[in-house]
């Protein structure tokens, strides 16, 4: 019903805005910021993240990019209370694969891989091992500091909604090659990555940059 | 292929209405991606017991194989009040470890003779999931026996977790 609400909202607003003439006037560098993880934190996710992101064009259709960010994760289980936080980094390649001698503009279809990195740390508190046979037991799992990295591919569109100002999204495939967490607890997220439960994780982001 | 479908998608999009109407249309069509996302689902659908698994064995008369005690009785070392199995017919017993102690002792008794069992173990708190919660994992260090009932004992599997897998052999 969130997800739902958000489309036709963002549906309305695009709907509205001016048509443009589209002429190739790209500059070399981009920055951008991932806005999703707001909407998100606005209906009560239970991460808050902060993503940004650069990329240099360092050939006719190729750009190097490098996307950073942190992120705060909270969860209240059945009989735990779990905090972490941490941040990320990625670099890697986009490739636009739009050409511009058919479509002369702005608007970039991008695809790309990236290597990723995640440093983080988590707790759990309140930890209630419930009644049985035996009495029940509080304990908790005290701060534990650990890396994980990942591989990442990434297809998405950019588009120019005024000179030099775009919006866009980009879907994430993300394979986990490491995570040194303890065996006792999986984390919830892992930054950039998303659900730590998971081997394999997909991803959306939905971002604005400046082209300058 | 994939350039071409990529082209004809574009100049479709470009006669609707304008070349501004493209970028609404490529922004939105972004969004619906969240609208066909998976949503969780929050129950617990995995056992939360952990059990130490206590399989019963002979070696009488010849090859060794599981047996069975006719007249069962187990309780905690200190709660004999509360019994575990009352005179029980079973081939393996199910105990639950204490999870405040790294050490938990049991008695079992049949007929005439009894047994006091005592569990010298690491504990480990686990994550089952987020769903589920927590559970105390454990780890056997020793397992000793004193009485008169069983005649030896072998740790088969020292983790003690979910799986319910047996963990000791008693021999009779």
């Amino acid at each position: 019903m969130v997800r739902i609400s958000i489309c036709i909202f963002s549906f309305l607003i695009l709907s509205c805005l001016p048509a443009k003439t589209q002429k190739d006037t790209l500059r070399r560098a981009w920055v951008g910021l991932d806005i999703l993880p707001f909407a998100k934190s606005i209906y009560g996710s239970k991460e808050n993240a902060v993503e940004l992101f650069g990329s240099y064009r360092i050939g006719k259709n190729r750009y190097a990019v490098a996307e950073g960010g942190i992120s705060s994760a909270k969860y209240d289980g059945s009989n735990f209370r779990y905090a972490s936080a941490g941040w990320f980094a990625r670099g890697g390649v986009d490739f636009n694969v739009l050409g511009r001698d058919k479509f002369p503009g702005n608007d970039q279809i991008l695809i790309g891989l990236r290597y990723a990195y995640s440093s983080m740390h988590y707790r759990a508190e309140e930890v209630q091992i419930p009644a049985g046979y035996w009495p029940a037991m509080a304990t908790e799992i005290s701060q534990v500091s650990f890396g994980s990295h990942w591989l990442e591919a990434r297809a998405g569109i950019r588009a120019e909604v005024f000179p030099h100002f775009f919006i866009g999204w980009s879907v994430a495939g993300r394979v986990l090659l490491y995570s040194g967490h303890p065996e006792s607890m999986e984390p919830y997220v892992i930054p950039g990555f998303g659900n730590g439960t998971r081997k394999a994780n997909a991803g959306f982001g939905y971002f604005v940059c400046l082209n300058f | 292929m994939l350039r071409m479908n990529i082209r004809l998608f574009f100049q479709h999009a470009r006669l609707l209405n304008g070349k501004g109407l493209l970028t609404a249309f490529l922004i939105a069509s972004g969004i619906c991606f969240l609208g066909v996302s998976c949503t969780g689902d929050n129950a617990c659908k995995q056992s939360r017991d952990v059990y130490l698994v206590v399989s019963f064995r002979t070696t009488f008369p010849k090859t060794e194989h599981d047996t069975t005690l006719p007249d069962l009785t187990v309780y905690g070392l200190t709660r004999s009040d509360s019994l575990l199995y009352d005179s029980a017919r079973v081939s393996k017993v199910s105990l639950p470890l204490n999870p405040s102690s790294d050490t938990t002792g049991f008695v079992f008794s049949c007929r005439n003779a009894a047994d006091t069992f005592m569990v010298v173990c690491t504990r480990q708190p686990h994550l089952l999931s987020y769903e589920c919660g927590f559970v105390m994992y454990y780890r056997l260090i020793q397992v000793f026996l004193r009485g008169n009932l069983a005649d030896s004992l072998r740790i088969i599997q020292s983790d003690v977790t979910t799986d319910h897998g047996t963990n000791i052999h008693l021999y009779f």
